[in-house]
């Protein structure tokens, strides 16, 4: 009995040494934290909850990566869809968390952050698609290029001879800009556009313009709409008995009845690679969403940045877009290469469609 | 086209009607602006999605969410409205109490439900009705047909019934018809279960065919209220028409000229008959 009881003494000693001798050696890295501001509650919780498994699956691979200098800890806080529960979460992440870089979800935040990383000296990396964000020190955007994606939509027309096109977008500031860059885009591959509509937020009923737009009846309706008009619209298109094709930049994949756009091509961005998509869904359950592939970029790209830099706040200020284009073009995202153009990180996209329900790309 | 374009009209035209004859028909008792009209239309929608989603039969879906709305827009009135009025609240004072009852009741649907837009049936599978020249939409016909039939027996309920007559005498004159013995209250209590049974139809309607969302109230209100100002807040008849009238007028707007003038020409339309006509169509000057 007394030699039973020696051994398991001896045993459980020489384990706490191990976890000790183990806690020594990891303490020995310097610990990095990277803050997430996410829409974890409310109407983007789905979309926040991708991006949060996103953030975490990076964390993970970060952590297990023995050549890295640094240790990795994510700090992940929610703040709905409220644009004013923003700062107070921003302060205590810099203040009491001290984090070294940020990651962001949505425009409002985005723009709220912006000039708080360029003072407190965080590299903030911003998923939305609003390029007014990005300030090519601090602040970049990971979204997709209007130019890139004007151009994929105007292949695809020119491909199946589509020579009319009807612009239908909301009545609001952060629209205009993919008007702005869609436009020229058509006009010089000589695609007409026969109509640009822009509906009020707040506006439900689309009798009179869906009319209209069928009596034009362009080759093809391209729109950028958010939930409900656009439901709404298209499903008053169609019950109209539109017999073109709907088109958008990535909406289709963000309807809540995906249903309505089957079959209709939309520019998205790319899948991610097979791996990444396996390993995401053995961890999490779930298939990755666009938003996951876009959180896990974004907190790579800080941990290499700070991996081949140090922290954001050692380095000269205008030498730090220079040092991410160096970090953006040696590092492979899920979904293949990366560019940084103007502040914007972005990967190519591709053609999709809904089918089942779901989008699937094109073979193109 | 120009057929097109009187079928769209019917079809707008009937969901801002059935609110501007509610509108109509609670002030003729009660003249306030009621903000809570708006809310007791959400909440037959609400109940609607929610017992839909719980796997009740269709016709219980429809009986319960309308006596939802008609018990709420009562309840509304036995709680609030009447206990104020006793206390000599002015009209002011009781359509900052509506507004705060709204507040607090679209907060709770937000609390509820999320901010998520619902729609009530499947989006892609409308059942289309050939009209011949053009296919609506079954629901789009119903609310035209509704409004109709509602119209036209609210007519002959205020005129061709005891408690109709009840109902104009206060319309008319709340003090004398307290005189000649009365219950100005318990009347009020009546118009309010039958404007929300009206509003519970149109919840049920636009949840349907547009779709629900907690702050989709105050625009079903806005618009059915301009209908109600144009025709005449003094006839049902009136409130009926105007609400077809303005939906003839953004219609015409939109296909003359563009999409973002929808809400522009309702307003002009708005502040012109306040101006110039503030009695409305259907009325004469002074009555």
């Amino acid at each position: 009995m007394k030699k039973t009881l020696l051994t398991l003494c001896m045993i459980l000693g020489l384990a706490a040494c191990g976890d000790k001798a183990q806690e020594q050696q990891d303490s020995t890295q310097p610990i990095i934290k990277i803050g997430a501001i996410l829409p974890l509650t409310g109407g983007a919780a789905q979309l926040g909850e991708g991006a949060k498994n996103g953030a975490i699956m990076a964390l993970e691979q970060l952590n297990k990566n023995s050549d890295n200098h640094y240790k990795y800890e994510l700090i992940i806080e929610d703040i709905g869809l409220s644009p004013s529960k923003t700062l107070p979460v921003y302060s205590k992440m810099i203040q009491l968390d001290k984090v070294a870089g940020l990651v962001s979800f949505n425009t409002a935040a985005g723009k709220i952050i912006k000039p708080l990383a360029s003072k407190d000296k965080v590299l903030h990396l911003s998923s939305a698609a609003d390029n007014t964000i990005s300030d090519k020190t601090f602040n970049y955007v990971n979204s997709y290029s209007l130019k890139e994606t004007s151009n994929r939509l105007v292949e695809y027309m020119k491909a199946n001879q589509m020579k009319t096109i009807s612009l239908v977008v909301f009545n609001h500031l952060s629209t205009e800009p993919i008007v702005q860059a869609l436009e020229p885009v058509l006009r010089d591959n000589d695609i007409e556009i026969l109509s640009i509509d822009r509906f009020n937020t707040e506006q439900r009923d689309f009798k009179m313009e869906a009319l209209k737009i069928k009596e034009l009846n362009p080759d093809m309706v391209f729109v950028h709409l958010v939930e409900p008009v656009l439901t709404l619209f298209p499903k008053q298109l169609l019950q109209d008995g539109y017999k073109g094709k709907l088109s958008s930049f990535l909406m289709f994949a963000y309807s809540a009845n995906p249903i309505l756009f089957e079959g209709q091509p939309f520019v998205d961005l790319r899948e991610g690679s097979d791996d990444f998509n396996q390993e995401y869904k053995q961890r999490f359950g779930v298939d990755a969403q666009a938003a996951s592939i876009n959180t896990y970029d974004n907190v790579m790209l800080i941990a290499e940045f700070i991996e081949k830099n140090g922290s954001p706040k050692d380095v000269a200020t205008d030498k730090i877009y220079e040092a991410m284009q160096n970090v953006v073009s040696n590092y492979k995202s899920p979904r293949g290469e990366l560019m940084l153009d103007d502040g914007l990180v972005y990967s190519n996209t591709t053609i999709k469609t809904i089918k089942d329900g779901r989008s699937v790309a094109v073979e193109e | 086209m120009l057929l097109h374009l009187l079928i769209n009209t019917l079809i707008v035209g009937s969901g801002y009607a059935l609110v501007a004859m509610a509108f109509r028909l609670m002030n003729s008792v009660s003249p306030f602006f009621n903000m809570t009209i708006g809310a007791v239309a959400v909440l037959g929608g609400y109940t609607a999605y929610w017992l839909l989603g719980l796997g009740f039969p269709f016709w219980l879906v429809v009986t319960i969410s309308l006596a939802a709305s008609a018990a709420f827009s009562g309840a509304l009135e036995l709680l609030i409205y009447t206990p104020m009025r006793k206390h000599g609240a002015s009209s002011m004072v009781l359509m900052v109490a509506s507004l705060g009852v709204y507040t607090i009741f679209e907060s709770v649907i937000h609390l509820l439900f999320g901010s998520q837009y619902f729609t009530l049936g499947n989006v892609g599978q409308s059942n289309m009705i050939n009209l011949g020249f053009t296919e609506v939409p079954l629901v789009q016909l119903l609310s035209i047909i509704f409004s109709f039939v509602i119209c036209i027996f609210l007519n002959y309920f205020l005129h061709h019934t005891f408690m109709g007559k009840k109902i104009r005498a206060v319309n008319d004159s709340a003090d004398l018809a307290n005189i000649i013995g009365l219950k100005n209250n318990r009347i009020i209590l009546i118009v309010s279960v039958m404007t929300g049974l009206v509003l519970g139809v149109d919840g049920l309607l636009v949840g349907y065919d547009t779709g629900l969302e907690p702050t989709m109230g105050f625009n079903l209100l806005f618009k059915g209220m301009i209908g109600a100002i144009i025709g005449g807040t003094a006839s049902l008849n009136g409130a009926f028409f105007g609400a077809m009238f303005l939906a003839f007028s953004e219609n015409v707007g939109v296909a003359l000229f563009a999409s973002e003038w929808r809400d522009l020409i309702a307003f002009v339309i708005f502040i012109v008959f306040l101006s110039f006509r503030p009695q409305g169509i259907f009325q004469k000057k002074g009555e």
